[in-house]
């Protein structure tokens, strides 16, 4: 009985380790093929002639590969000088947001995780319903105000824009973060004459730094994976970022193996965090951080 | 919640009570929500009771007239229904596979570690990634599944998968997909707050592991469960990047969800006094949806 309860959890384990990763390694498989192996019927599930030649090309470099004695030349990809800007592009803005996120949500979560004043539930409220505004019924709005004042197709106009999804999300995260560290460290702080300010700077955010961290790792996820904003504000700009990219080749060009291994450098970098941070990631109640806020 | 007690005045000129300084602390936010969110709603609502020519850059005013358009367009009901008919695929897909990981993940066995990394992964491929993945594991002539069923000798033809009939259930599983690993790790960390005794207790009684789970584990989840059911609904209420990318609202209108239609005139007609309208209808199911996650999440809190 013990054994075959086992062996179902192995089954089931590795049924959803498959599921997990296979969309994945369709396009890690994809990417390292050429386009001529990608049009044999059926495709196969691992590649014959594994070749680099598409990452080269899409960052681009002259490329080779050699398809059984044969030598294929490629030249460079004309989406690679997009595909370079945008992540250089991606990055700017991903540190931008973190920042300027941080320096909002701090101060606000721990006035929501630690104190109770006038009007503080309807204020929450609100919050919670900015964070589950349709991005698509924002981007409207936006459209029309940066076209008038001349951000449409900027970085900053990104970037305040961006702020609009992860300041409500990581201030209702904080706020349950701070109201889970012990009181009595502020306390003594305070008794031995602090400020309340100078208690938060030096003694509150000292101890949430593991908190803060996760947030702040989740807001450069989410400034790198955000899409729908990037592409309606910015695409075809000088300040394009990377995911506007994939729409144009999509639509425009038939290059699988291009498409797929740009897809591949794109995830390469939230992949690497999702692995060296994930257990921090999981252990914050993204869902609903409300539950570990007390009264 | 007890603010904080200071049991000595504070010598700062800047002497304040609790609720003060946590008023000083919140000023941001409010200008936040009020500049980046109040004001472009009702820059938003302005817009949906004027005819905007985006081209001409022209605003005309004329009230209710869009609403009235949006509510005879023939194809509003359509719209409507996809919409909900994916929210409830993708609830139904998240909550039940994101319950059967995580009781798999509460179970102790070797790789466990192992199998938490890996269903994260899903998470950190963007929901536009998705799209595009999942856009290829469908295709009719290069696609994963066509080729999985030729060599498994089911098929001898490639079969189309995005029919008319089943494409939002397919979008759905792809949506599902990416977003299950987030509510995995949230009924995860309630199934830890389940008492290990009690699971014992009901060993000893002789209760099988089904009744274990409806008698023990279940009423310890119900409120993750409830709470997941509502955020996943709210989400995939407003996924957009997916079925952008994957379907393009197609084939027809089959995958065209009000996200996807409010694109659509917005961006493609750049009819964007009619978008914002649209937009104002499901800013209404939003609040419906928001204002039941919200008091389910502070009654059981008193």
């Amino acid at each position: 009985m013990v054994k075959i309860r086992r062996v179902i959890i192995y089954i089931l384990a590795i049924l959803v380790a498959i599921w997990s990763i296979i969309p994945v390694y369709w396009f890690i498989n994809m990417s390292f093929m050429t386009e001529n192996e990608v049009a044999s019927v059926p495709v196969h599930f691992w590649p014959q002639f594994p070749t680099l030649a598409n990452y080269l090309r899409m960052l681009g470099y002259n490329a080779t590969a050699t398809v059984g004695n044969k030598t294929v030349y490629f030249l460079p990809s004309g989406y690679a000088s997009a595909i370079k800007s945008g992540m250089v592009n991606s990055t700017i803005v991903a540190f931008c947001i973190t920042a300027v996120t941080l320096a909002i949500a701090i101060p606000t979560g721990y006035a929501f995780g630690r104190y109770k004043f006038r009007a503080k539930n309807k204020l929450l409220f609100t919050l919670l319903m900015s964070r589950s505004l349709p991005p698509i019924s924002i981007v409207i709005p936006f459209f029309m105000l940066f076209q008038t004042i001349d951000l449409l197709g900027t970085l900053s106009g990104l970037i305040i824009i961006y702020t609009s999804i992860t300041i409500p999300l990581m201030t209702w995260i904080l706020m349950g973060y701070f109201a889970t560290l012990p009181i009595e460290v502020e306390r003594a702080a305070r008794v031995d004459g602090c400020t309340r300010l100078s208690a938060l700077r030096r003694v509150v955010i000292p101890m949430a730094s593991a908190g803060i961290g996760t947030v702040a790792i989740l807001t450069f996820l989410i400034s790198w994976n955000e899409f729908l904003f990037a592409w309606l504000l910015n695409a075809g700009t000088p300040a394009q970022t990377l995911p506007p990219v994939f729409p144009a080749m999509l639509y425009h060009i038939i290059d699988n193996t291009g498409l797929a291994a740009a897809t591949i450098i794109s995830l390469i970098p939230v992949m690497a965090i999702a692995l060296v941070f994930g257990r921090y990631i999981t252990r914050l109640k993204i869902v609903d951080p409300v539950t570990t806020t007390g009264g | 919640m007890r603010g904080l007690k200071t049991q000595k005045k504070s010598s700062s000129p800047f002497s304040l009570t609790d609720e003060k300084f946590a008023l000083i602390l919140i000023i941001p936010i409010i200008v936040f929500e009020l500049v980046l969110v109040a004001y472009p709603l009702a820059y938003s609502f302005w817009l949906s009771l004027n005819d905007v020519i985006f081209i001409r850059r022209t605003i005309k005013f004329i009230g209710p007239g869009n609403y009235i358009t949006t509510i005879l367009d023939p194809n509003f009901l359509r719209y409507l229904f996809t919409t909900l008919r994916m929210t409830f695929d993708i609830t139904v897909l998240v909550i039940f596979s994101a319950l059967g990981i995580a009781l798999l993940l509460n179970e102790t066995f070797k790789g466990r570690t192992l199998l938490r990394m890996i269903v994260l992964l899903p998470w950190a491929v963007s929901e536009y990634c998705t799209g595009v993945i999942f856009r290829f594991l469908y295709s009719e002539q290069i696609g994963f599944f066509n080729s999985l069923l030729m060599v498994s000798g089911l098929i001898n033809k490639n079969l189309l998968i995005l029919t008319p009939e089943w494409a939002p259930e397919f979008v759905s599983i792809a949506y599902a997909w990416h977003y299950t690993p987030l509510i995995v790790f949230f009924l995860l960390a309630g199934l830890q707050t389940v008492p290990e005794d009690l699971y014992r207790a009901a060993r000893v009684d002789g209760a099988g592991s089904i009744k274990r789970f409806t008698k023990v584990t279940y009423p310890h989840l119900r409120y993750a469960i409830i709470i997941s059911l509502l955020l996943a609904s709210m989400q995939a209420a407003i996924a957009t990047d997916s079925i952008i990318l994957l379907t393009g609202g197609g084939p027809g209108i089959a995958t065209a969800s009000l996200t996807w239609h409010i694109y659509e005139l917005s961006f493609r007609n750049l009819v964007l006094g009619m978008g914002a309208a649209y937009s104002y209808i499901l800013l209404v199911i939003m609040f419906i949806l928001g204002s039941a996650y919200f008091r389910i999440l502070f009654r059981k809190r008193g």
